[in-house]
Order: C-alpha cells, then structure tokens, then sequence
C-alpha cells in the first residue's frame, strides 16, 4: 500500500476504475483529480522542471486512459499510474537531455572552481551552508542534487524518500527484486549526499 | 563489519528494515565509530532534506485539461468507429432506397407488358381461318406495299402454306392475335407494333397471294425492313433468288420456301437481336449452339441451313440473351448486332447465323 504525504489511499478505486473500463469518462475524471496532484509531484521531481511535469502527467494519464482496459487489478492503481508517470518522465528527460546536450547545467561542474557559482560560496562564518539558506533555495539546490543524479537514482529517491513508498510498493512499480531496491536506495542515497556535500560545502 | 560494510546497511537501518541482528551490529558499531555514525547523520539528513520537499501544487487547470484531453480521444475513437460502420449508417438507407426504387420501376414496367404478355400466350391457333380473318380487316391500300414486299413470289402450293401456317404459329401469334383482335400498334412492344400493321395491309386479292403474303409476311419483318431499309428488300430477294440458283435448286416449292426464308431471315437479321458466329464446322457448331439455346430456357423456333451457313431463330428470355452470346463466344468469333443491347420485352426472339470461318 502506498503511504505517502499527499495521497490516501482509496479503497473504491476499483469501483471507478471498472466503470472507467465500461467507458465511463466521468469515473475516469473521479481517478485524475485522485491522483493527479502525486502524481504531478512525481513527474516534477523527477524532471525538475514544473511545465515538463505538466506535459508528463497529461500524457500519462492519457496514456492510463487509453489502456485502462488491461488493469487487471494486480497492483493498487496508484502503482501502476505511478510506473507509467515514470516512465513518460524518463522519456522527457531523455529528449530534454538531447535538446540541452550543448549547454549541460551540471553540479560537476559547478565544483569545478573556475565554473563556480557565486551563490554557492563556501561559507565564510560560523553558520552553516543550510542555515544561511532560505527555505526556497534548500529546495532548489535539494532538487538540483536530485537532477544530477541518474534517472534510476532519482526515481528510487523520490519514490523512497519523498512519497515514502514502500519498499514492496517499489519493488512493484519498478518491476526490480527486493535486494536490488534496497541496495539502489543506499547508492542513490550516498550519490545524493555527495552532490549535496560538493554543492553546500559543510551542511 | 568493517565500516565499508556497516555504511552499506546504514541506509536499511535508516528505513528500519535491518533484522534484529543487523540492527544490533550496526548500533554496536555506530557507538564506537565516529565515522560511521558522522555518516548516518549525513545519511538522514539527506534523507530529511527529501522528506522536507514541498509538495508541488499542479496546475489548477490540469485535470480540467487532462480531461478535455481524454474527452478529445474518446470522440476521435467514435468518430473512428463511426467511420468504420458508416456504410450501415448513411449508405446502406440509400442503398435501400434505390432497390425499392428499382423494384417499384421493374413492378411498374412487369404491370404494362403483362396483358400483352397474356395476348402474346393467348391461344392463338393460327389456322387459314385466322390469318383471313385478319386479312379481312386488312385495308387495300397496304396491298401494293406487300406484294412490293413479296417480290419473286413463285407459285403457291401447299407446303408452302403449311410451313407458312407453321411459321405464323410459332413465329408470330402475336401479330396475328393483334390482327384479331385489332389491338393498337402502339401498346406493341417494337418488332410485334411493326409486324401488326404489315398484316393488316396483306391484301386478299387471291387466296393465294393473300396467302403467299401470310408467308412472306408472317415474320413480318418484310414490312418492317422495308421502312427501315426501302431498298434493302428487293435486293435481298435478288440475292436469296440468285443464292437458290447457284445451288442449283429447282424452281420447286421448297426452293420458294427457301427463298422466302431467306429474303425473310435476311430481313430479321436486320431487326431481331442478330449474334453471327464464325466456326470451322458450321453443322457441330449447329448443334451446340441449338443445345446453348435450350438450357437458357429457349427453344430454337426454325433452324435453316444456307450452304455453308446455319440459321438459328432462337426464342428465349431476354436476360438469358447475354448469357447465350457469350456461351456462343466459345465456339468461335461472334458479331452482333446493336439490337442485342435493347432487349425490351421478357422473351426475345434472336437470330444466330452461324458461318464458316
């Protein structure tokens, strides 16, 4: 079951879900205004950019819609909407990655200290980076770290850490065995530390 | 544990999902390894800063928009499917329509040739009796134009007449029962309207030439020829005479009813649905052709043989007629005339020539 800040779980989804398949476009309207907003996190965090996210969930659902017939009810739908949110996200991010190929905006790069960016100065008192941050910015750069990391990282982290998503709800969406989900979840972990370390200096 | 492998669990510790005896390991070593333990704070703290991420707020047209979008594809799938059974929609009435349309028009035609159907199949026995009965009515003016029509008119005998009195019985009942009963010409379907009044202008000058003008006329295409082609009557004599004395045959009386079958054939060729084939062997061709004949429901009223040359006057329905020229096509090259294609009433009457190549 997914347990998540946003959501609660819907125990008449099936209800919705059936009369959808019988061509319900109402019930079907019922499910978006459900799940769109997690759903429209997901694809946000996961592109990092709030229109890509808007054009990733439309898709999405249409995409949900048009194959609403083959739910089965093997998984809740919030799984199986939230795989195919995933994976319209990984599809914008892979032709936005071939449109911004010539002018990557990379935290590598940022470390770089002829390429560093003045907002990020190493700290030059007692106070932490993350205090002298406001609020607004530890979420930019939060979310910033998350874009530098791979798509499985990201993916992982946000189902894992920000829709605190269970690990056999994980192992579900992602379609990947229970070993390989926690062992992902501590790479993804450790790789978001290190871009946060090298962006914020002392955190 | 090394602190490698201890860092390596620090994530499922952070989840909770170590067991009982990888948990004790881990708090074990964390108690004593400044390290480790720096790295599970760094650990939750990333974890945290996650966890802390604002939820985003989508769009507020975004559902509304997702929607319209939905709404989009469902009508595209209709309209798609409508597409697809367009024909049962919107064809298939007008389809419909034209069939009762046709079915009306057909009824409506079957209804005005019906009673001449049932005057065509009346019994009609034509004796001498008849045919003077309607040579009775016949007015003397048309008696120029027949005996015009009879041009090398030999003597008249007997078998002529029979064979005259069996040609107007199968040939033309129609004319005759028109002539009796003084029907009008116009209600006549083309060939019997033409044949009608050419009966009536036989002239009873003698038995014998009102007779020989039964004969000559009695297919009456005589008539109808000769205002179609005026010149083409005599000549066609001419020749049919010319053809009997190449052929050596005697000035007897089947010479003269051979003749008159011939100028009256030729004279049909001209009006009645003509198909001439061309075959190596005329008499098999005969055969098969008279064979075609009856399994389209048609019986072959006279067959003549001219030398070389077969003749088959056919009568059969009028739908079988395509049928029969194309079967006819199989034995050998055929030509017909523009008759063929104007087929109006149920029965037609048709003309096969069958040539040597």
């Amino acid at each position: 079951m997914m347990s998540n800040k946003s959501d609660h779980v819907y125990d008449d989804d099936v209800t919705f879900i059936s009369r959808c398949q019988k061509g319900d476009t109402e019930a079907f309207g019922v499910l978006v205004e459900r799940y769109q907003k997690k759903m429209f996190n997901i694809a946000f965090r996961m592109t990092g950019d709030y229109e890509a996210a808007g054009e990733v969930v439309q898709e999405a659902f249409l995409s949900a819609f048009r194959a609403i017939k083959t739910f089965r009810g093997e998984a809740t739908f919030a799984t199986w909407l939230t795989t195919i949110v995933l994976n319209h996200a990984k599809n914008s991010l892979k032709k936005t990655r071939v449109i911004s190929h010539y002018e990557p905006i990379s935290l590598d790069q940022a470390a770089d200290p002829h390429n560093e960016t003045p907002r990020f100065d190493p700290p030059a008192d007692s106070m932490s980076a993350m205090e002298r941050l406001e609020k607004k910015d530890i979420q930019e750069v939060v979310q910033e770290a998350i874009n530098s990391l791979d798509t499985e990282f990201r993916e992982i982290l946000i189902l894992k850490d920000i829709q605190e998503v269970s690990y056999e709800e994980i192992t579900a969406i992602l379609k990947i065995p229970d070993g390989t989900v926690k062992s992902r979840i501590f790479r993804a972990r450790e790789a978001l530390r290190e871009r946060l370390k090298r962006k914020l200096g002392d955190w | 544990m090394n602190c490698q492998e201890i860092q390596k669990n620090l994530s499922s510790y952070v989840d909770g999902v170590l067991s009982s005896e990888e948990k004790k390991l881990v708090e074990g070593h964390l108690t004593s390894c400044g390290q480790c333990s720096a790295a599970l704070a760094d650990l939750r703290k990333a974890k945290d800063l996650l966890r802390n991420l604002d939820e985003v707020e989508p769009p507020p047209w975004l559902t509304a928009k997702i929607m319209a979008r939905v709404g989009e594809e469902k009508e595209q799938r209709a309209s798609f499917l409508k597409k697809l059974f367009f024909p049962f929609y919107i064809k298939v009435p007008i389809q419909a329509l034209t069939v009762i349309l046709v079915g009306v028009i057909v009824f409506q035609v079957y209804r005005m040739v019906e009673p001449e159907k049932k005057v065509t199949h009346a019994p009609s026995p034509p004796s001498l009796l008849t045919e003077q009965e309607a040579l009775k009515k016949e007015t003397p003016s048309g008696a120029a134009k027949s005996s015009e029509a009879l041009s090398p008119q030999p003597q008249r005998n007997t078998a002529a007449s029979k064979i005259a009195e069996k040609k107007d019985e199968n040939a033309q009942p129609m004319s005759y029962a028109q002539g009796r009963e003084d029907k009008k010409p116009g209600n006549v379907p083309v060939p019997a309207g033409e044949n009608a009044p050419v009966m009536a202008e036989a002239t009873p000058e003698d038995k014998s030439k009102k007779e020989a003008a039964g004969l000559a006329n009695v297919p009456v295409q005589t008539e109808a020829s000769r205002q179609r082609f005026p010149e083409g009557q005599p000549e066609d004599s001419e020749k049919a005479a010319v053809f009997a004395d190449k052929k050596g045959v005697e000035e007897e009386p089947e010479t003269t009813v051979l003749k008159d079958k011939i100028t009256r054939q030729r004279a049909c060729a001209q009006l009645m649905p003509c198909i001439i084939v061309s075959v190596s062997d005329t008499a098999a061709a005969k055969k098969v052709a008279e064979d075609m004949v009856k399994q389209l429901d048609g019986k072959a009223i006279e067959t003549i043989t001219q030398g070389t040359r077969e003749i088959i006057i056919a009568e059969l329905p009028s739908e079988n007629i395509n049928e029969l020229s194309e079967k006819l096509q199989t034995l050998g090259e055929i030509k017909t005339n523009p008759e063929l294609s104007k087929l109006p009433e149920e029965t037609v009457r048709v003309h096969i020539e069958i040539t040597p190549r």
